[in-house]
């Protein structure tokens, strides 16, 4: 017995010590390649997570753009690879040459894809750790349509292979959990020349940042051509 | 005790051949094609005669040579079939490409029974029983559930040693005589009137064989005997033959029944994939293309070729991919067997950074790539490639493979201080409407859901593209803003007058 109560008492005159809370994971971000964008962001779209960019009103709200240069920022300077789920079929590989993507670091899936099978689509994609970023564009969908488990396995999904998911909406979907960083965009604000009659570009504005677009290479490619003649 | 006889007894030199023998042969292949058969009692017939039998077709009471009748009034649920000739020689190309997993040296001595040299292994297989052990490990997962390797340092040996003994067998250079003592003399393989005349003279093993004096064989028993004697002492001098390695990786099911459905034809070609892909993992090699071959009940021939967009084992997504080749093209009449080619194609390979991260096995991403050729069909899945001639029409097509060549764009117009720009989002295809036209100039669209009134207009920016095709396409492109803030990209189509939404800046 004396025994014990003596360690009782070594026991008791140890100081309580009690473990420091585990640090706050610091998630790493895919920069867009848009300084103002990645400013408000921290740094750009966080891995491991669901970022949404998605319309406040209109078709022309920079979605698009953003996405478009978050693919050629990380396959032209992060030498990183993109998957991009093209389920509309509205992209033009052609602008993405032409801006400097490098075309072999980039995974297209292509066609007019139903909700069913885009979702297969992107859960075998993204449970790939090949990629650091996957772009699905969905913005022929009405809206989507996958239920709020869906969605939970696809964020399980991506914090196992810590891939950055980037989806083009055109509205903010239900079932979404907190921790997914949606960005909503009003419309573009254009701006016109008067003079030439030549669009200059377009204010991407939003209440956390704001940038200037000018008019993408494919208009201008064709835009030198006929300007004269215009 | 001299060193060089020191050295000649020392067990610590390396044998230099190794023999895999499959016994009843026959019957293994045939259990192989079809496991279900495993717990049965199945007999393998050679005319009427049964020829070969399974553990619980001997527990029953069937011997080799018996008749059909004499069989079956042992055990009357004993399963009595001859091996097809496709089935043992599919048997036997599995048993080569397990030999020539572990060695590039091998010899087929006949079917059941191979020999490789084992020179250069002692690096990956420090211990022969372990190199033995594998072997047998190899055997195992492909089917052949009784094996036994002989290790030795001559073809004959290895075959004798693998021939008397059960499982492993490994015999050391100059112990030959000792190891070969308990062994049976039928072991050593003597032609049928030789081992007549030694049951005659009460030689049933090799030690009483090794007793007799060697020129008394000679003269008393021929020149076989005499060989027979000096291979038991380890004297073999037999030249080994290898062959090159086969590229043929077939796999066949026959069956008792015919098929109708695909579902249970998709589980029985499951089992047989399996099959075929262990042989190819065995190699090295990944699948590139399949071609399935039906055979049918009206005695036609059914083949289904599949082309996987890159190299992959991934057995469940083939097998979706065949369910749709199958729901596209069915056969025209029920299933009574198959066959099951692959051709080979080697793993990609990819050289990781030395400072950079871990970068992903190369084979995940062929293995998605076919995935996904599965879900949306091998077309529609691939790396993106421009074709600067047709920017209209199909202005990029998919290739399953990057391409080695710079991108165009390496020396493009990228900088990364550069400012961003505003993209298209085209329309896949182009939508019609119909505009409200002002000085030729468009003003308003008329209908549909871009309806609007337009506030500011660029352009026309003319445009000819493939004039020298069918293709010929001429017009103009306009760039439109709405009143709500859509900015759109019209095309104006000046050979059939026709207005048309290529896209919408987003």
């Amino acid at each position: 017995m004396r025994v014990r109560e003596e360690i009782q008492k070594i026991i008791a005159s140890i100081p309580q010590v009690k473990w420091a809370t585990h640090p706050k994971e610091v998630l790493k971000a895919v920069p867009s390649g848009i300084l103002e964008l990645d400013k408000a962001l921290g740094g750009g779209f966080p891995k491991g997570r669901i970022s949404i960019l998605y319309s406040d009103g209109s078709a022309s709200a920079g979605r698009f753009s953003i996405a478009l240069h978050t693919v050629i920022k990380i396959t032209r300077e992060e030498e990183g690879n993109v998957a991009w789920i093209d389920a509309d079929g509205s992209l033009d590989p052609y602008l993405l040459k032409q801006y400097g993507a490098d075309m072999r670091r980039i995974l297209l899936v292509k066609g007019r894809i139903p909700p069913k099978k885009a979702l297969k689509v992107l859960e075998d994609i993204v449970g790939c750790t090949f990629f650091q970023i996957v772009v699905c564009s969905l913005l022929s969908w009405k809206n989507l349509v996958w239920s709020p488990s869906v969605f939970l396995r696809i964020i399980k999904t991506i914090e196992k292979s810590r891939v950055a998911l980037l989806l083009l909406c055109k509205q903010k979907p239900d079932g979404l959990s907190s921790n997914s960083c949606c960005v909503a965009l009003p419309p573009l604000k254009p701006v016109f020349d008067e003079r030439h009659r030549l669009f200059l570009g377009a204010f991407l504005k939003s209440p956390k940042f704001s940038t200037f677009l000018p008019y993408s290479a494919s208009s201008s490619f064709y835009l030198l051509e006929g300007g004269k003649d215009g | 005790m001299d060193n060089g006889q020191k050295e000649k007894t020392s067990p610590t030199e390396r044998p230099r051949f190794a023999c895999i023998l499959i016994p009843s042969f026959p019957l293994q292949a045939l259990l192989r094609s079809n496991p279900s058969l495993s717990q049965k009692k199945v007999c393998v017939l050679d005319g009427d005669i049964v020829a070969f039998c399974s553990s619980s077709a001997l527990a029953s009471g069937i011997r080799r040579g018996m008749s059909i009748a004499q069989a079956l009034s042992t055990a009357k649920d004993a399963v009595l079939c001859n091996c097809p000739p496709e089935v043992i020689s599919s048997a036997q190309s599995a048993l080569l490409d397990i030999a020539f997993s572990f060695s590039p040296l091998v010899e087929p001595i006949q079917t059941g029974t191979v020999v490789l040299d084992i020179l250069g292994t002692q690096k990956r297989f420090p211990s022969v029983f372990g190199l033995g052990a594998s072997i047998e490990a190899m055997c195992k997962k492909n089917l052949f559930s009784n094996v036994r390797v002989g290790i030795a340092d001559g073809v004959k040996l290895s075959i004798v040693t693998a021939r008397a003994f059960e499982g492993v067998s490994v015999m050391f250079k100059g112990h030959e005589a000792s190891h070969l003592s308990k062994a049976p003399i039928e072991s050593l393989a003597p032609s049928l009137s030789l081992l007549a005349i030694f049951k005659k003279l009460g030689i049933h093993k090799v030690s009483d064989l090794l007793r007799l004096n060697p020129k008394g064989i000679g003269t008393r028993l021929g020149n076989e005997a005499l060989q027979l004697y000096l291979l038991a002492n380890g004297q073999d001098n037999t030249v080994f033959n290898p062959v090159t390695p086969t590229m043929t990786f077939e796999e066949t099911l026959r069956l008792d029944y015919s098929i109708e459905q695909a579902e249970p034809l998709i589980f029985l070609l499951g089992s047989v994939m399996e099959r075929l892909f262990i042989r190819l993992d065995g190699r090295g090699f990944l699948c590139s293309k399949l071609v399935l071959s039906l055979q049918l009940e009206n005695k036609g021939c059914h083949v289904i070729p599949l082309e996987l967009p890159r190299p992959s084992n991934d057995i469940k997504t083939i097998l979706q991919l065949f369910k749709l080749s199958l729901d596209k093209n069915p056969p025209p009449s029920p299933v009574i067997g198959f066959s099951l080619e692959a051709t080979p194609a080697k793993k990609t390979i990819s050289q990781a950074h030395l400072l950079g991260p871990p970068e992903p096995e190369p084979s995940s991403i062929d293995t998605l790539i076919v995935k996904l050729a599965s879900i949306v069909g091998a077309q529609n899945v691939g790396y993106p490639v421009c074709d600067e001639r047709k920017y209209f029409s199909g202005a990029f097509f998919l290739t399953h493979e990057p391409s080695d060549l710079p991108s165009l764009s390496s020396e493009g117009s990228w900088q990364s201080d550069k400012k961003p720009i505003i993209a298209l989002r085209k329309f896949n295809p182009p939508k019609e409407i119909s505009v409200l036209l002002r000085d030729g100039v468009p003003v308003a669209i008329k209908e549909g859901y871009f309806r609007g009134h337009i506030n500011q207009c660029a352009g026309p920016w003319f445009m000819e593209a493939s004039w020298w095709s069918n293709e010929h396409r001429l017009g103009a492109f306009y760039d439109v803003a709405l009143g709500d803030g859509r900015i759109l990209r019209l095309w104006h189509d000046l050979v059939e007058d026709k207005w048309f939404i290529d896209g919408v800046y987003d």
